[in-house]
């Protein structure tokens, strides 16, 4: 290879991942040098190909002064960021996915929906229920789960969409990044019910070696609610959650919803059915990742998520 | 006249003095030839000339001029990028170029990468970049390091390598 000259191997480099970008650059210092004064060509290879990217992708890249962060390392965040959303996590039992982890889709388990159904049966039958045509279903309390998107976005602008099969108690929005290792140990199968705006214990836990990239809001889970509309926020730090009406609010019983996050402004907007309904929740800063919330749903729902169209807030 | 549509034909010599016959419509895909041809912006020209490649030997250049008089019948699909396949053949699908470059060796595979790059035909600097770039994939450190014959680090050199790049290790 020292018969190669840099503009071939910058060229041989821009075929390759991240993963195999970092196994030549531990080869030799030619390669591999990660000294700033003295880029080596595989840092000079990711550099390029950040730079080579469209602008809006560039914004996506977490540039840290002051770190020792390499060009392969943020290349590598860009390529994560370029790849299709998903759920990359899902907590609470009620939830599973409707076909392989990757294939973007969740669903209310029918088993654990006939478990509700039977306690609320036998409720009835003991007459402690209400006997009303909406106490079959289980009650909002009784169970939350949430699915957690695969990308961690702490700059530029994102969107994505989120297709709902059924109308249901359901709500989409952005949280803090968690912990690896925490949603390893806390899957499906272990975990009844999740609720990012009550578990606070649990989600001090599941974000602790994150939390120094939470940038200066205190905005740590925010969600549209399908019904109202309304916006729901909690600062994890205070225990404390707010509930706001917000300008443009609209309810969105079905088809799409679309959020853009701008996190050079700090802004969450929504979009419903494509149209979009405004600024949901400024002040928002440091690294989130999408979210989905089910509350006590009646019914078999999936959802499914997409990127979005790029929409600027700004005109 | 319209270089495109030139039915002239000139030689290509290599630095050991021989000399590859090619129509310069095929040749002036290398921006050395055109450059060296005065070939303007608008592609016309007024008579071609033959240009010696001093910087190639031989058998690369013979490589080279199958590949130019090739791709004039048949040009080579784009490779898009992020790459759909790691291995060459699942990003080539066209059976001659896969052919071209089957049983080449390692040496003759960078001459044509460096002729590629020196030349500026940007088709045959894809092509054997990619092949170059699938022949590295998935492979660790150490058997890139005997594929390209480049000496093993220090374990110094090793351990500052590994903290440069310690990310990936935590991913």
């Amino acid at each position: 290879m020292k018969t190669l000259t840099d503009d071939a191997v910058l060229h041989i480099a821009s075929f390759m991942d991240t993963a195999d970008m970092l196994n030549v650059a531990l080869t030799c210092r030619r390669f591999g040098s990660a000294a700033t004064d003295d880029l080596s060509l595989m840092e000079r290879g990711a550099h390029q190909l950040i730079e080579s990217a469209p602008t809006h992708e560039k914004n996506w890249v977490p540039y840290k002064k002051g770190t020792s962060t390499t060009w392969i390392g943020l290349y590598h965040e860009l390529l994560k960021l370029r790849a299709p959303p998903s759920f990359s996590s899902i907590l609470g039992s009620g939830i599973n996915y409707v076909n392989k982890k990757y294939h973007v889709y969740a669903s209310l388990r029918e088993q654990y929906q006939q478990q509700q159904l039977q306690q609320a049966k036998w409720l009835l039958r003991r007459r402690q229920y209400p006997l009303t045509k909406h106490s079959i279903a289980p009650s909002s309390s009784t169970v939350s789960c949430v699915a957690i998107g695969n990308h961690i976005m702490s700059h530029g602008v994102h969107s994505v969409k989120f297709t709902m099969t059924r109308v249901e108690k359901i709500s989409f929005g952005i949280i803090r990044p968690f912990d690896e290792y925490w949603v390893n140990m806390n899957d499906v199968s272990c975990k009844d019910s999740f609720n990012p705006f009550e578990s606070w214990s649990d989600m001090i836990d599941a974000t602790s070696s994150r939390r120094k990239n939470w940038g200066n809001s205190n905005v740590h889970c925010c969600l549209y609610e399908t019904y109202p509309g309304s916006c729901q926020w909690t600062d994890w730090e205070t225990t404390s959650q707010t509930i706001d009406d917000w300008c443009g609010m609209e309810h969105a019983l079905e088809g799409d919803v679309g959020l853009l996050l701008d996190l050079d402004e700090g802004t969450l907007s929504v979009y419903k059915n494509g149209r979009r309904l405004g600024i949901m929740k400024d002040g928002l800063s440091g690294e989130y990742c999408w979210l989905m919330s089910i509350q006590g749903a009646s019914n078999s729902t999936a959802v499914q998520i997409k990127r979005g169209y790029l929409v600027s807030n700004r005109v | 006249m319209n270089a495109d549509e030139c039915m002239e034909t000139i030689k290509l010599t290599s630095r050991g003095g021989d000399s590859f016959e090619l129509p310069y419509a095929a040749a002036r895909l290398a921006h050395v030839v055109r450059d060296a041809n005065d070939e303007n912006d608008d592609g016309d020209i007024d008579s071609p000339e033959d240009v010696e490649i001093l910087k190639v030997n031989s058998p690369c250049l013979e490589k080279v001029v199958e590949f130019l008089k090739h791709y004039h019948e048949e040009a080579l699909t784009e490779i898009k990028t992020p790459l759909e396949d790691n291995t060459f053949e699942g990003n080539v699908k066209q059976e001659w170029y896969q052919n071209f470059l089957k049983g080449i060796d390692q040496p003759m595979l960078f001459d044509l990468v460096t002729a590629a790059n020196f030349m500026a035909i940007q088709p045959l600097l894809d092509l054997t970049c990619l092949k170059v770039s699938c022949q590295l994939m998935g492979k660790s450190a150490e058997e890139i390091r005997q594929i390209l014959n480049i000496p093993k680090l220090t374990p110094e050199e090793e351990e500052t390598a590994r903290r440069d790049h310690r990310w990936i290790f935590d991913d």
